[in-house]
């Protein structure tokens, strides 16, 4: 998975909040925006992986021999 | 008894040790009560570990369980015991901000199903303790109501975003209280404190009343300062209810029955010290005290093998876009028409879960089944898995490192994905003097295996029970 750049965080910054990196919570927002490349990234990586997988469903954890999902 | 005997001598008693002291009239819930709440009226201006204190509330309910008691009426060991609510739980009659301006004068007319069980069982409540705010947050520096400090360095943040519960247990300021972990919040701050904090399996306990952050990955949890007392709060707690339509209809095994120590305890169980993610960026000391842990247990005849889980990296993306999506949606509506009611930082992390498509929720949740079931496959030959808590211990609160933010729940949110049970008990000092947590993970709902080997660990050890600097 690639890590993004500055300049993919100061654009994204800019294109969802126009905001720029620098000054108060610059630090912070590009932190959140890195990990944000990094989910979308995840996500991409793991398409081709997905096949027939249906998504997980808010349900108690299920114990052994248990159907269904948590 | 006086309660300056009281003071001194039970501040730091466990509500196992208390209970039957109690329940025979030696010990007056009233007088523990008193001094409770005068360790807190001297503690917690420095702490800021409680929002709210309900002094009237609970010496009347202090008084109504003496007189219970006196009439052989005894409820069980919560009975008479003073405990603490995370500001995050619906207390009927009593203010709940979830640390936020947005809640900042409601008053509900309902308790939450926890706050519920917690009277019938007989327990005295000394009020509500603050938190991060709206729990989305692991070092409980709120913008509103001001930091909790960490009882053992008050410089230093206590964790979060259950740090006023946190704080007050160790602190001895309660005897045990209530928490809500959705990627870290019970156990990290446990961590940072030095305390037990557990957080069962998804489903165990309901989460009715509970201010929600990730419905899919919220959790409700006892604090407190032994493994025992965190088995007889989790027996007042769990069970299931038809007003949470995500919590479990199962039994409730009896917590308390398998705790033991020594051999007796763990010899011959196969345990996992999981390597690899769970170490990566971890600070030296606290890789030296989980990996002592783990000898400890190999010490009383458990079978430890070293592992590496699968899917780490990708269970702990997948728990960010959980959190910031289902966050964001329950927030949308204030977040439109209130949002000043947010501070910026929170209201900064909540506009960026807008972004993320309802394709990409889709897929994560895709993605998720996938980690949880190779997650629980590798996990199922062992009897538990340990790990660090947090791979970093707490910091001072105005100079905690950047890249702490994304360390401090790392270790804990793959149990919140896949919904094991895991506690986090004392295993060590940093030379700084700041407590180490060791993570207990296990199997769904088997809680009592790993209360058992927490317990074991417990009493091979030598770190349970230490009061604070601060204290």
């Amino acid at each position: 998975m690639s890590e993004p750049s500055d300049a993919d965080l100061s654009e994204m910054a800019q294109r969802l909040l126009g905001r720029d990196l620098e000054g108060e919570g610059g630090a912070v927002l590009r932190a959140r925006l890195r990990n944000m490349a990094r989910v979308k990234a995840l996500l991409a990586d793991w398409e081709a992986r997905l096949g027939e997988t249906a998504p997980m469903t808010v349900t108690p954890v299920p114990m052994p021999g248990d159907d269904g999902g948590s | 008894m006086a309660e300056a005997e009281v003071e001194t001598d039970l501040a730091f008693a466990g509500i196992a040790e208390l209970a039957p002291r109690i329940a025979a009239g030696e010990v007056s819930p009233v007088a523990l009560t008193e001094a409770a709440l005068a360790r807190i009226e001297a503690l917690n201006p420095a702490l800021n570990a409680f929002m709210t204190v309900t002094a009237d509330r609970a010496l009347a309910a202090a008084r109504t369980a003496e007189a219970e008691i006196a009439e052989g009426r005894y409820r069980g060991p919560l009975h008479g015991v003073p405990l603490a609510v995370k500001d995050l739980f619906a207390t009927e009659g009593v203010r709940t901000t979830g640390g936020s301006k947005l809640l900042a004068d409601w008053v509900p007319d309902h308790d939450a199903a926890v706050v519920e069980r917690l009277k019938a069982a007989g327990a005295v409540l000394l009020g509500k303790t603050g938190m991060h705010e709206l729990a989305y947050g692991t070092t409980s520096n709120n913008a509103l109501y001001g930091p909790v400090r960490n009882p053992w360095d008050p410089t230093c943040h206590p964790g979060g975003s259950s740090g006023g519960s946190a704080a007050a247990v160790a602190a001895g300021l309660a005897y045990g209280a209530l928490g809500s972990d959705t990627g870290a919040s019970i156990r990290q701050p446990a961590a940072c404190c030095g305390i037990v904090r557990l957080k069962p399996s998804f489903g165990r306990i309901s989460k009715f009343g509970a201010l929600p952050l990730s419905w899919s990955l919220d959790h409700i949890g006892p604090m407190t300062r032994s493994v025992a007392d965190a088995a007889l709060m989790l027996q007042a707690l769990a069970g299931p209810d038809p007003r949470d339509p995500n919590c479990a209809d199962r039994p409730v095994p009896d917590y308390l029955a398998g705790l033991g120590t020594g051999v007796a305890a763990v010899g011959g169980k196969r345990i996992a010290l999981a390597r690899g993610f769970f170490f990566a960026d971890c600070d030296p000391e606290v890789a030296a005290a989980v990996t002592a842990a783990a000898r400890t247990l190999e010490d009383l005849g458990a079978r430890i093998e070293e592992i590496e889980l699968p899917e780490l990296d990708s269970a702990y993306l997948t728990g960010g876009i959980t959190i910031a999506c289902e966050a964001t949606a329950y927030h949308a509506k204030n977040l439109r028409e209130r949002p000043e009611a947010f501070s910026e930082e929170l209201r900064g992390s909540l506009e960026l879960g807008a972004f993320y498509s309802a394709v990409d929720y889709l897929q994560a949740q895709r993605v998720r089944r996938q980690v949880c079931e190779a997650i629980r496959s590798a996990m199922a030959p062992f009897d538990a898995v340990l790990s660090p808590t947090s791979p970093v211990p707490a910091t001072p609160i105005d100079d905690s490192p950047p890249g702490h933010s994304g360390l401090r729940h790392r270790n804990t949110i793959p149990f919140n994905l896949t919904g094991l049970p895991a506690i986090s008990l004392p295993c060590g000092v940093t030379g700084a003097g700041l407590p180490i947590g060791l993570q207990i993970a296990g199997a769904a709902f088997d809680e009592a295996g790993i209360l058992a080997i927490a317990r074991a660990f417990e009493a091979a050890s030598d770190w349970q029970g230490r009061p604070p600097a601060f204290a």
